[in-house]
Order: structure tokens, then sequence, then C-alpha cells
């Protein structure tokens, strides 16, 4: 027809965009608890290992502390039900712990459960990540802090 | 003529109008793909614990007829078995020491098993073993510390040789 009205132009295009809208869900990453080593005496050196199950132990002359309770740092995934995705946690030599006084331990062999998870039917997973501390001999005692990025993708 | 032209221009001035809403439409359709969040962590190096001895053990002065023990309690206390008669020469005590470390820590005590430590005179050795302690077996740190009394049995042999007899022994804490 040689008069096209302006207005079914515009269904026409408006309607092409509604079905290109797809809804995916933005995926999100939440730090629920904290990384915690506890406590533990230096001796002769070592090191202090946290696995993403809670699991604690140490090496070398390390002595820890069991009332001084240790515990993985955990996050919420959120996203598209049922999406395939993967961690990604700081390289060794990246991250590390340091005192009041400026003593500093470094982390190293970060590890996640799981290293690729998939979002349950409702969009979301929860993930533990663990580490190792490495400690000095004659470490100077005192509380030590630090703080580390986690990354999540789409696979 | 006129018409026609308008027309067309009309159309002309409608086409960016809607490529605008295709685009739109396309931004909307795109979820974020990736994301990242910051966790903290922590540690607590802990004072090291450390043990000091402030009193040896010391089984005293006895005589022995035959064969018999002399045990000393953690409290110092001694007592003898068989032949042994103790002497009010010398009375003998617990050994003491004086574990440091971290306030309100818990700590595990080793002593010696029995047949490592002996004592070493004019006659035989004479075995010591039953190592007693208390706190036994595991303490708690206070503010300065903590004590710990180590009492043992002496066993002396039938014809035991007149005179001092002297050893060492190891007594070992850590934490737990």
């Amino acid at each position: 027809m040689k008069h096209i009205s302006p207005l079914l132009l515009l269904a026409c295009c408006s309607s092409l965009a509604s079905v290109s809208m797809a809804s995916a869900a933005d995926l999100a990453i939440v730090n629920t608890e904290p990384l915690s080593f506890g406590k533990f005496a230096a001796g002769s050196g070592g090191s202090v290992l946290v696995l993403p199950s809670g699991a604690r132990s140490a090496t070398g002359g390390v002595a820890l502390l069991s009332s001084g309770a240790s515990a993985p740092a955990r996050f919420e995934v959120s996203g598209d039900p049922g999406a395939v995705y993967a961690i990604t946690v700081p390289a060794n030599g990246t991250v590390t712990l340091t005192s009041s006084g400026g003593q500093t331990m470094p982390l190293s062999d970060f590890s996640v459960s799981p290293p690729t998870g998939q979002l349950n039917a409702s969009g979301r997973q929860s993930v533990a990540v663990g580490a190792r501390l490495t400690v000095n001999p004659l470490q100077p005692s005192g509380n030590y802090s630090g703080s580390f990025v986690v990354y999540v993708d789409y696979n | 003529m006129n018409k026609f032209h308008s027309i067309s221009s009309r159309a002309r001035a409608l086409a960016p109008v809607s490529a605008a809403l295709l685009m739109a439409g396309f931004f909307h359709a795109t979820a974020v793909q990736a994301a990242s969040t910051t966790a903290n962590a922590s540690a607590t190096v802990i004072t090291p614990i450390a043990i000091a001895k402030t009193a040896d053990l010391a089984f005293g002065s006895f005589s022995a007829a035959t064969a018999g023990t002399v045990a000393i309690a953690t409290d110092g206390t001694r007592t003898a078995t068989g032949g042994v008669l103790l002497s009010s020469q010398t009375a003998g005590g617990a050994a003491a020491f004086n574990v440091t470390g971290q306030d309100t820590a818990t700590y595990a005590i080793t002593l010696p098993t029995d047949s490592t430590v002996t004592l070493s005179g004019p006659g035989t050795a004479m075995a010591v073993d039953s190592f007693v302690s208390n706190p036994s077996g595991t303490g708690t740190l206070g503010a300065t510390g903590q004590a710990v009394n180590v009492g043992a049995t002496l066993t002396v042999g039938p014809a035991q040789a007149e005179g001092a007899y002297t050893g060492t022994f190891n007594v070992a804490v850590e934490y737990n």
C-alpha cells in the first residue's frame, strides 16, 4: 500500500525487539564467610592448610591450637538455572596476610569446591575456597588479616 | 505527485526510529557473563610455648636392707615399699616446671615412658618409672603460664650400694 501508517511500522519493529529479548539472569557471586586459618604457634616454621571441606592441617613445626577455629571462605553463586560456570582464584604469591606490626604471611595453593559448578534449578550454588598459609620460623605473634578476589564466569 | 513525495519522505523519517528499537531490544537480552567479589582472610599467630624447670625430682635419703621402691607423688609426698626405710635426713620432693605461652591455650604434656630413665651411682643403676604429673596429660595456660609437678617411682635393688645416684629426664609440652 502506498499509505503505510507509521503506527504499523512501529508495531512491526517493536515485536521483533521483544523476540530477541531472552530472559537471561545476571551471573553474580557473593561472599558469605571469610577464610580463617585459626590460631597456631609458628614453632620452627611451616604452613597451615585449610581445605574447602573445612579440614585444617599443619606442616613443619607449626603447632595448631584446636580452640582457634578455622574455616574455608564461602560464596553464593547465582545466575541461570542449570548454567555451568567456573571459579577463578588468586595465583600463588599474589595474596598476603599482614599484622598491625607490618609482618606478612603469603597465601598459596588456593583450592575450590566444586571447581566447575552447575547452578541448581533455582539458579544458585554454594562454593567453598581454601588455601595454604606459609609461616616463617619465629613468625611474630599477633592477628594477621588480608583479602582476596574470586572471579566467576559462565562456561 | 506531491502526495508521492510526501509519503516517501515520511518513510525515511520513520526508518531511524525502528532501528533504534531493535538495538534497544538486543541490549536488554545480554546478561552479565562474569562477576567477582572480595573475601577477607585472617590468622592468629600465638606466643610460642616454653617450659622451664624450677625444681629437680628428688627421692631423698633411705636405706634398703632388701629390694623395694621409693615413690614421690606430685605433691611431694614420699612413700616406700619392700625393704626400703625412709630417712628424714633428706626428704626429697617432686620435680616442678613452669610452662608459659598463649593465655587460655591448651597443651599436651609428655612424660618419659617406663624403662627409659635410670639413676647412676656407686652401684647398679636404678630404674625410674611410672612418671606422673599434675596437671595430668593436658594443661591450660593462664596469663602467667601454668605450674606442672612431676613425680615417679624409683626401684631399689636387693644389695644396692650406698652413695649418691643421679640422672636426668625430659618433660615435653606442645600446644594441642
